[in-house]
């Protein structure tokens, strides 16, 4: 269901059309961007809050148009969640005029030292202009440390008027409409990679590389599993050349063994998904990896962590362009069988069309035959999915015991299958409302209310108004981030649960990391970080 | 239109010339994310004042406790940049681990079901194996508990069919369940 769907990014692109006239519709565009956009992203998204970092009064003042702002005054703030670690101060005591001077000087005294503030535009509603500015949803987050020393974040939601004037955009209205701080004294996590000895670069040799861009190549990703039956966790690291088995040494380190295991080092092909699993049954977990370029491989643990090649043996084709292998047992006969979800060609081919995408290269679903090999039955079982995958993940939302299996395209929409118990599947996205035209880049299922159902929460891209504004196709479905899926039905709770902004997300999973038996999530984002800091 | 064109455009008008992404940020420096569960369908993102908002661009996520302290950390594959482990070094909050081991159904009892009661209620899990981007986490089931220290039922659905219950078990402890065998062996 889109009902909560905010349509800020393509009332934009609307407003575009309708300003600028017919000609080539790129050129529209341009103008559109160089006159409004970045101007208007200059003045929000870079210079309020480099000024609210360098604490510097009078350059946040110089932004704004007006001396008064509305909506929650700084008074009285409230602990909600008590029951938790972190303390979260929510403001909502008393609405009413403060001086903008006041708000930032109130701001400003809640931090000893900002380590960062952005501003992240949220919608823009270019259809109704004002004299006072067109509204703009934002929220403004600084992160820093308190006098008290604790750690300490603050997420501000304002509605503001932005107009042009004097050749400047300038804010001529603002009305704080929600603000909370969330601190700690004692963060629950540290980097431990160092103690743990685990030192993997990433990089993906023989990777196509994608035409977005001169050297952008595929990602890799990870895999745990206990490989020599000791009872501590092993991981895997994929990758091209430098692919590595690390062995877990039970003393918060590791050692890579990736020689000893007879994995190929270096990896023979352009890795990305991984995961263990024991598609023998021997008690052993086995190992597959896709590969963008190179082919898809199938690794079988002997035993004690040693590993051999079978992937031709096993009858597991090399495929292309393989995203990410997921695992279930989708016939129930006993043996784990193989979904790879797999992209398109990104180097002989553009997503067509873009978001509806029906290019891509078929996703595979191999049987396991129980007998060490697998029959690729994608075809047969009806999940060749044509949109350009990235993210899948198995899961049995209307809990029959059948495994159902959902598809997060990149470009393409997402498909929910549903297992016929026949060995085919039907997509159902539309009638249990999951079906979203969103970049999905990650998948979870988890049961994050308790209900016993299995939800789905989807990593999307989500750009707020940063580079892909400058591109009339590119921001239509971002907004999407989040799907959750009850019994059969299925409602988009991004925001009203507050998870709609975790940026360009990418791999994202459920976790109790406060043992408080409620499923939290944690998600991984950021496509580039160049030098050139900014976002183009 | 090519959707990449724009972009590419965008930067050739920076740069003067032909652009790598490897000078210019896209959606870069992004801060991880960590959304606390609040309990009332709402989230609240507390990765900064926990120290697990990692900058660098990541790809691959895979939840595990690899030092067995019933606290679940994080192991981040990033895109051309180190892998990083961010160790969870625990607070208050009782937990319980289960590795599930099928007989008549797969090995790895992948899709099997497992429902935890407590005082304050229910929770389910079910063993997935490849998840996220590009990862597969953990196949040991990890249930938070809070305050409690004993579990009262316990219930497994199999992917064969068959069905396992479990009663009264103690907190903070892994227990090896085997398809068929209603007795948990806590290790």
């Amino acid at each position: 269901m889109r009902g909560r769907a905010h349509p800020g990014w393509r009332l934009l692109v609307g407003v575009a059309l309708v300003l600028h006239g017919p000609p080539a519709r790129a050129d529209r565009w341009e103008t559109t961007r160089r006159t409004v956009i970045d101007p208007l992203n200059s003045e929000l998204h870079r210079h309020l809050p480099q000024a609210i970092k360098r604490r510097d009064l009078a350059a946040v003042l110089a932004l704004y148009a007006t001396e008064v702002g509305t909506g929650l005054t700084w008074d009285a703030p409230m602990r909600v969640y008590p029951q938790f670690e972190e303390e979260t101060l929510r403001w909502g005591g008393r609405q009413g005029d403060e001086t903008i001077r006041a708000r930032y000087e109130r701001l400003l005294a809640l931090f000893r030292e900002i380590d960062k503030a952005e501003l992240r535009i949220h919608h823009i509603d270019w259809r109704h202009p004002a004299p006072a500015g067109y509204p703009a949803t934002v929220r403004l987050l600084v992160r820093g440390t308190r006098a008290d020393g604790a750690a300490c974040q603050l997420v501000q939601r304002m509605l503001l008027r932005v107009a042009q004037q004097g050749g400047a955009w300038r804010i001529t209205a603002e009305e704080v409409l929600g603000r909370e701080t969330v601190a700690s004294t004692r963060g629950r996590y540290r980097l431990a990679t160092a103690d743990a000895r685990i030192q993997n670069v990433h990089s993906n040799e023989g990777s196509p590389i994608f035409r977005i861009a001169g050297t952008l190549t595929n990602a890799s990703g990870s895999a745990v599993a206990d490989v020599d039956g000791d009872g501590w966790e092993d991981v895997f690291l994929a990758g091209a050349p430098n692919a590595a088995l690390y062995r877990n040494r039970h003393d918060g380190t590791f050692e890579d063994i990736t020689d000893a295991s007879g994995l190929p080092h270096p990896y023979p092909a352009a890795a990305t998904g991984a995961v263990f699993f024991d598609y023998d049954n021997d008690g052993w977990p086995d190992l597959y990896v896709a590969a963008v370029a190179g082919g898809d491989r199938l690794f079988h643990n002997l035993g004690g962590g040693h590993f051999a090649d079978v992937t031709a043996a096993a009858g597991v084709p090399p495929g292309r362009w393989g995203s990410m292998p997921i695992v279930a047992d989708y016939d129930r006969d006993g043996f784990l069988d193989v979904f790879v979800v797999r992209m398109g060609d990104h180097e002989k081919t553009s997503p067509s069309p873009n978001y509806e995408a029906r290019n891509g290269v078929p996703d595979t679903l191999l049987r396991n035959n129980g007998d060490g090999t697998f029959t690729d039955v994608s075809q047969r079982a009806g999940v060749a999915d044509r949109g350009w995958g990235l993210a899948a993940g198995w899961g049995d939302y209307d809990e029959d015991g059948w495994p159902d299996l959902y598809v997060g395209n990149e470009f393409g929409f997402s498909a929910l299958y549903h297992n016929e118990r026949n060995g085919t599947f039907t997509d159902v996205a539309r009638r249990s409302g999951a079906r979203e035209r969103a970049a999905t880049m990650g998948v979870a299922w988890g049961d994050f209310d308790n209900d016993g159902h299995a939800d789905i929460y989807a990593a999307n891209m989500y750009a707020n108004s940063r580079w892909a504004l400058v591109h009339p196709d590119f921001p239509a479905p971002i907004p999407w981030p989040v799907r959750v899926l009850g019994w059969f039905t299925a409602e988009v709770v991004a925001d009203a649960s507050g998870v709609r902004d975790g940026q360009w997300g990418w791999g994202t999973e459920f976790l109790d990391y406060n043992n408080d038996g409620l499923l939290d999530i944690y998600g991984v984002n950021g496509f580039v970080s160049g030098p050139v800091l900014d976002d183009v | 239109m090519d959707m990449f064109e724009g972009v590419g455009r965008r930067l050739d008008e920076k740069g003067g010339t032909l652009v790598s992404i490897g000078q210019h940020s896209l959606n870069g420096y992004e801060r991880n994310v960590l959304f606390r569960n609040n309990g009332d369908g709402t989230f609240t993102d507390v990765a900064f004042v926990n120290g697990a908002d990692r900058v660098e661009d990541g790809r691959g996520l895979s939840i595990f406790d690899y030092d067995r302290d019933g606290q679940l950390d994080i192991l981040i594959r990033n895109f051309r940049q180190p892998a990083q482990l961010l160790q969870n070094r625990g607070g208050t909050g009782h937990w319980l681990q289960f590795r599930l081991v099928g007989v008549r159904s797969n090995r790895d009892a992948v899709g099997a079901r497992i429902r935890v009661r407590t005082a304050t209620g229910l929770q389910s899990r079910a063993v997935t194996a490849g998840s996220a981007y590009l990862s597969g986490s953990s196949l040991v089931q990890h249930f938070g508990l809070g305050a409690a220290t004993r579990v009262g039922t316990v219930e497994i659905d199999w992917p064969s069919g068959s069905h396992t219950q479990l009663r009264d078990l103690a907190a903070d402890r892994r227990y090896t369940v085997v398809e068929g065998v209603d007795v948990a062996l806590g290790r």
